[in-house]
């Protein structure tokens, strides 16, 4: 009796120990898939490539993301998609549809166009936590550094709340470094030929 | 150097060779030549060596001269010449004095190309044993220098024309000083006399134009500057005085994060002071730039060693700033993200800091006349006068020289939204600026009374704000005119407890009530993030109770209902001002025992919002009824990413009752379009709204 409640106890702390673990990783896939779709949208890229390997959010989104008639397509070949991608491909992916993260990309694309000259020119680039930055404020004519310098700062205020914005929408705030780490990386690997960016050790190198 | 030894020196050595020259004259006419070598000939400061001399008579019968020195160090910190030659070819020998007629002097490879070659004239007067020359660049009028030496002492004379200040890196180098890459070109006149080492006094006068450049960093640079600068310098005991004075009229200066353009608004200045051993005082700087600001300073400047020059003390008094150009290039770069930054302004500034080690110990500024408005119509205030003082909370407080911060202005706008004329003054107390006596501030037709106010020391990096006041009514039909919306009746009052502003946060501790047709509507926990920059973030709940169905329907021209009204919004959640998420039911309470009428109109948007078409009831013979009664009406709006989750009294069929009808004819209202795109709920409202025309009254 005694040895049988024994075994039950070694048993149930067994159970317990092996039951108390859940690691829940950081969805790396499903963000950058986010981050490129937020990227496109900042960017304003080419459509057909922005929305390589995403999945559709739902009827509003797809509403969002491309014109009407493409969109119905679209949504069939992925129906029909759904079928052969496994499971664990097509789960859920990053909440990027509120309206914080609408705006916050919105309010990127209009200063994209005021900044895109200075990406191309090496005068600003981008850097390895998610950021913009001046690089070189001798590519830019003086009557404009100073205006060059309240768009980085404007454009980082807007970096920054985008990534806290994703991680609060995904009731996951503590993601954010992660969610920000995955933007940096994405923002360089997508960025044009020439551009700059800032490795983490700090050095500027060119596209 | 002493001038005595110098000239000492240059006499024994053309002594020596006009002996020599004398002993030859007689032997070999014509040809007569004589060449020597000297090891090295020194004085104080200076040593040439490896010099010979070669003296000749010329075919006309002139002597001439000729002096090398491989190797001549001059005083410290000038660096050592090369190869250095004078030749004289037309040496006269008189009684009174020696005279070289024609001179040239080549100074070596270590100046500048265009001083490699000069020519010019020398004389030395055998009594006094005074030397004095005149050199030119020669072809040019690049360079003229000439000179005196004698007992009394030296007199220089220089006058360059056209230098690129390229050019004169050598020239820097040769005085161990590194030379920024500048361009421009220079043009520079200096008379200085002195004696021994010290100068007694000196006149200059430097013209440039073209001067551009730029720190590695790109954060100070310079193009195309064109300025002009005279003034003089004169002994007095052991320091030096100095005034000089100048324009800068052109070009462009940007010295992060100011930029300004001086072709449009010239700078002058002038200054005067003291140079003595490693410190410099400035008794007096003024700075104008015409249209903008007008300063004066004075200050200690002190050599420290390796660290260069460092800002001992220094008091900076604005006389005037002129408004919006002072605002524009040196106001709004600083404040640029904030809700200052980005206003038209007009009116002045005045001001006076202290700085003592490069720290703020006093700060004092006055307004007057101010005119502040924001381009992005967020906030305007005008005739702001005032002043406002500070000292270090260390130094005993917020405010400085006792006196207490006041502000004076006769109106603006709060988001559209306008108050009038007040008197705040502010005392300071341990670090924080606080109110002495309630303020009462006019809004629209009622008012905000302030009944206390505490602002954080803001210089010492503390925003917070902490605010009790209390807002006595205002009229719903002017603030509704004020913001553009439909005219509502009734008044907005409430207390504001606890009203604080902390880390960019403004949040309300308390509720505020507003007496809206005939009801009450409660605004709980408001919190407003960013208020005043882009994409600002409200958060509020908001309670509805017994509003006269009949005034808000008519109001929001939606065809009469009559009957209480209750609901609510909660969680409501607005960025950039516009809503993205709630909460929301508007019903008329169960137990109401109002007489509950519809109109056909508003029975036909009702319709319209619930996903039926409009003009339903336009049909049959119910069209021959003006208004129905009804027992009950509710609808509430989840709203969530951009969809609303429609809801009435309760479920019938496949869809949601928003309107029960009661007695005869009897019409129910059922909704059926249970999620409803948000963005065209509100087209379909401003549609309703819009359907009679805009109403004035």
């Amino acid at each position: 009796m005694r040895r049988l409640s024994l075994k039950l106890l070694l048993a149930a702390s067994l159970f317990a120990a092996a039951c108390v673990t859940i690691n829940v990783y950081f969805p790396a896939a499903q963000a950058e898939r986010a981050a490129d779709r937020i990227i496109s949208d900042v960017w304003g890229t080419d459509p057909a490539k922005r929305d390589e390997g995403t999945v559709p959010q739902g009827r509003l989104d797809s509403q969002r993301w491309m014109p009407e008639a493409a969109g119905q397509v679209r949504l069939a070949a992925l129906s029909a998609l759904d079928f052969i991608v496994p499971p664990a491909e097509a789960q859920a992916d990053f909440d990027i549809e509120t309206p914080e993260i609408r705006a916050l990309t919105a309010s990127m694309n209009a200063r994209h166009r005021q900044l895109k000259p200075s990406y191309d020119s090496g005068a600003i680039g981008l850097t390895a936590d998610g950021l913009v930055d001046i690089r070189d404020r001798n590519l830019v004519p003086l009557a404009e550094r100073n205006a060059i310098r309240q768009l980085v700062d404007a454009e980082n205020r807007d970096r920054n709340a985008l990534y806290r914005a994703i991680a609060v929408a995904n009731d996951k705030p503590e993601w954010e470094a992660e969610i920000r780490k995955t933007f940096a990386q994405r923002w360089i690997s997508r960025a044009e030929k020439g551009w700059w960016y800032r490795t983490a050790a700090g050095n500027w190198e060119q596209k | 150097m002493s001038s005595l030894d110098c000239r000492g020196a240059i006499a024994r050595l053309l002594r020596l060779a006009g002996l020599l020259v004398l002993l030859h004259v007689g032997q070999a006419q014509g040809d007569a030549a004589l060449d020597f070598r000297i090891g090295a000939l020194d004085g104080p400061g200076w040593r040439a060596s490896g010099i010979s001399v070669s003296l000749h008579r010329d075919d006309g019968g002139r002597l001439a001269a000729t002096v090398r020195a491989a190797r001549l160090d001059l005083p410290s910190p000038l660096a050592p010449l090369h190869n250095v030659s004078a030749e004289c070819l037309d040496l006269a020998l008189g009684t009174l004095q020696i005279t070289c007629h024609s001179l040239r002097l080549a100074p070596g490879d270590d100046v500048p190309h265009r001083l490699r070659a000069l020519a010019g004239r020398a004389e030395l007067h055998r009594g006094s044993g005074a030397v004095s020359w005149q050199l030119r660049t020669p072809g040019s009028d690049a360079l003229s220098f000439g000179g005196r030496l004698d007992n009394a002492g030296w007199r220089l004379q220089l006058i360059a024309t056209g230098w690129a200040l390229a050019d004169l890196a050598p020239l820097a180098k040769a005085v161990g000083q590194e030379w920024p890459a500048v361009d421009g070109t220079i043009t520079l006149s200096v008379v200085a006399r002195g004696s021994g080492e010290q100068i007694e006094g000196a006149v200059f006068e430097l013209g440039a134009v073209g001067v551009g450049g730029a720190n590695e960093a790109g954060t100070t640079a310079a193009e195309g500057l064109a300025f002009q600068l005279r003034g003089s310098a004169w002994r007095t005991g052991d320091a030096l005085a100095f005034d000089a004075r100048g324009t800068v009229d052109a070009g462009e200066v940007y010295v992060e994060p100011v930029y300004t353009e001086l072709a449009a608004s010239p700078l002058r200045f002038n200054v005067r002071g003291t140079l003595q051993d490693a410190r410099v005082g400035v008794d007096r700087l003024v700075l104008v730039q015409e249209g903008s600001v007008h300063l004066d300073a004075r200050g200690l400047l002190e050599h420290a060693g390796e660290d260069g020059w460092r800002l001992a003390t220094s008091r900076l008094r604005l006389a005037e700033a002129a408004l919006p150009a002072a605002y524009n290039t040196f106001l709004q770069p600083f404040l640029a993200g904030t809700a200052l930054g980005n206003l038209e302004t007009s009116g002045l500034l005045r001001g006076e800091v202290e700085l003592v080690d490069g720290e703020v110990t006093e700060a004092w500024l006055e307004l007057v006349g101010v005119h502040l408005d924001d381009r992005e119509a967020r906030l305007a205030i005008y005739d702001l006068d005032g002043e406002l003082a500070w000292t270090p909370a260390r130094n005993g407080g917020v405010t400085a020289r006792g006196r207490p911060a006041e502000l004076r202005w006769s109106g603006g706008f709060i988001y559209g939204i306008p108050f009038g004329a007040a008197h705040v003054r502010m005392d300071a107390y341990a670090g924080r600026w606080s109110l002495p006596f309630p303020v009462s501030i006019p809004v629209l037709d009622g008012a905000l009374e302030i009944n206390e106010l505490e602002v954080g020391d803001f210089m010492a990096g503390d925003d917070s704000i902490q605010f009790d006041a209390r807002l006595l009514p205002v009229s719903m039909r002017e603030l509704s005119r004020a913001l553009d919306w439909p005219p509502l009746s009734g008044q907005l009052s409430g207390v504001l407890p606890r009203l604080s502003y902390e880390d960019g946060a403004m949040s309300i501790g308390g509720d505020l009530r507003a007496e809206l047709f005939r009801g009450t509507v409660a605004i709980r926990n408001l919190r407003i993030e960013r208020p005043f920059q882009p994409l600002a973030r409200l958060v509020a709940d908001v309670e509805l109770q017994g509003l006269e169905l009949a005034e808000l329907t008519e109001a929001f021209s939606f065809g009469l209902m009559t009957g209480r009204l209750d609901g609510y919004v909660r969680n409501l959640e607005m960025i950039d001002w516009a809503p993205v998420a709630f909460d929301a039911r508007f019903y008329t309470p169960p137990d109401s025992r109002a007489r509950q009428r519809i109109s056909q109109r508003a029975v036909d948007n009702i319709a319209s919002i619930g996903g039926g078409g409009a003009g339903a009831l336009s049909t049959g013979f119910l069209r021959f009824f003006e208004d129905f009664s009804y027992a009950g009406f509710a609808l509430g709006c989840r709203l969530e990413r951009d969809v609303c989750r429609m809801s009435g009294l309760g479920r019938q069929q496949d869809g949601y009752v928003i309107l029960r009808g009661s007695g005869l004819p009897r019409i129910d209202v059922i909704g059926y379009a249970s999620a409803v795109s948000w963005s065209a709920l509100v087209t379909q409202l401003a549609g309703i709204m819009a359907g009679e025309g805009p109403e004035i009254r």
